[in-house]
């Protein structure tokens, strides 16, 4: 159910959907929309 | 104002806005104005980049009759979709139903849903060119700076890059349309400053790729959408940069942001204290009251001072409306990463120091200290305020010197 919201562009990632969780997403992951690293992103 | 030549066949065709209170519909600019800059380029084709604000229609059609006419303009080309630049577009189709617009694929649908126009499109992406005849534009993706669709226009001949809102600035021109043409420019420095931190700041990290692009052109002028023309880049490259890496790198200057707000002057009473207590460690400081001040005017200062002071007192066991707004608006904007104290006065159960801590780690800002007292504050509570205000400073003044050395 936990969703996190990239803060620069309004990107949802939704963690059901992606089947991966946020956390576990590597460190150099960025928003596919807009390219903010994961710590642009908050839990919503 | 009239059409002013910059280099033999491009023209500023701007519009100067002196009458609308609200840029964006937020942000005023009652006082300081906007220009809304459009440009004309005269070749075998006629191209304007940029439009302008859907105002002044009259006085915009007969600043292109000065150069050319109107209806046959080539093509339009639309750096950025935001309608203080595009406005005027279903005014120009009409003029010139034969035109292009030209502009990013995202541009192409956005302009579809903003004014519903079935017109002739060209779709750009970085490195695409358009000949004019002896001038060739050249185009840039700048995703971000600062919607998603943006793009920047370069003009190899005469060196000239139309960035749309990147190194833009309120306040409406002032006689030239040059920077260097101007005595001083503090007012328009600091006007862009608080527009970069209106405007642009939240996409700090897109500006500063798209400074790094714009690095690898060859640019004697910069013509963007707002405020004065730069045939010196580099001055407003340089603070463009400075500003985007407080929100990246740096988190700012040495200095304090000291915000307040007070209902009957308990914690106006103490802000004295604990602004004396940092003026004596000399530290620049700006005092606002939230209150009064309107949160356009607190951002630039939050973006450019590491240190924030929050003087607010307790209202209906949360923290004081007008302050939760102001900072609202800093987490929306990403102002991150500042050192901070609070102090704020209460009437029976407190509330504001709980309502505060979780808007802080949104904001990733370390909150050092605070406190807080019942009512009016004693003489115990005036020099606990001088206290922590002398400690504040000495903390900031140390993570200042860290940084130099």
């Amino acid at each position: 159910m936990t969703k996190w919201e990239c803060m620069i562009c309004g990107y949802v990632y939704d963690e059901d959907a992606e089947g991966v969780k946020f956390e576990d997403l590597p460190d150099d992951w960025v928003c596919p929309e807009c390219g903010a690293p994961k710590e642009d992103f908050e839990k919503i | 104002m009239v059409c002013i030549e910059i280099t033999p066949n491009i023209y500023w065709n701007g519009l100067n806005d002196r009458t609308s209170d609200l840029f964006e519909g937020i942000w005023p600019i009652t006082k300081e104005g906007v220009s809304y800059n459009s440009y004309i380029i005269v070749d075998d084709k006629i191209a304007l980049i940029d439009l302008v604000k859907g105002i002044k229609t009259d006085d915009f059609l007969s600043q292109i009759e000065e150069v050319v006419d109107p209806t046959t303009v080539d093509y339009i080309i639309i750096n950025h979709m935001e309608p203080d630049h595009t406005g005027m577009i279903k005014t120009m189709q009409k003029v010139a139903p034969n035109v292009t617009f030209v502009g990013s694929e995202r541009t192409k649908q956005m302009l579809e849903k903003f004014y519903h126009l079935n017109t002739n499109f060209l779709v750009v992406k970085t490195g695409d060119k358009l000949e004019l005849g002896t001038h060739t534009l050249e185009f840039y993706d700048i995703p971000f700076v600062h919607w998603p669709e943006t793009i920047a226009t370069y003009e190899r001949k005469n060196k000239i890059l139309f960035p749309c809102d990147a190194f833009g600035s309120y306040g409406a021109l002032g006689g030239s349309i040059f920077a260097d043409e101007y005595e001083d420019l503090e007012f328009y420095k600091e006007e862009a400053l608080r527009y970069y931190s209106n405007i642009v700041a939240k996409f700090s990290r897109f500006t500063l790729k798209a400074i790094n692009l714009i690095k690898t052109l060859d640019i004697e002028i910069i013509a963007p959408s707002h405020g004065l023309i730069w045939r010196n880049p580099k001055e407003i490259v340089d603070l463009y940069e400075k500003w985007a890496r407080y929100g990246t790198e740096t988190a700012g200057e040495n200095g304090v942001t000291f915000l307040y707000a007070s209902m009957y002057g308990n914690t106006e009473k103490l802000m004295g204290a604990v602004a004396q207590g940092l003026s004596q460690e000399g530290i620049p400081i700006k005092i606002f009251d939230v209150a009064r001040t309107h949160v356009s005017y607190i951002l630039p200062y939050l973006w450019k001072y590491r240190g924030v002071v929050i003087g607010s007192p307790t209202y209906e066991a949360k923290l004081f409306p007008p302050m939760a707004y102001v900072l609202d608006m800093a987490t929306s904007k990403r102002v991150i990463n500042k050192e901070v104290i609070r102090f704020g006065s209460f009437g029976w159960s407190g509330g504001a120091q709980r309502d505060l801590e979780p808007r802080l780690d949104k904001l990733k800002w370390n909150l050092l200290e605070f406190y807080e007292w019942q009512g009016g504050p004693t003489s115990e509570d005036f020099q606990k305020g001088e206290e922590l205000g002398k400690r504040f400073a000495k903390h900031l003044k140390s993570l200042h010197l860290e940084r130099e050395s």
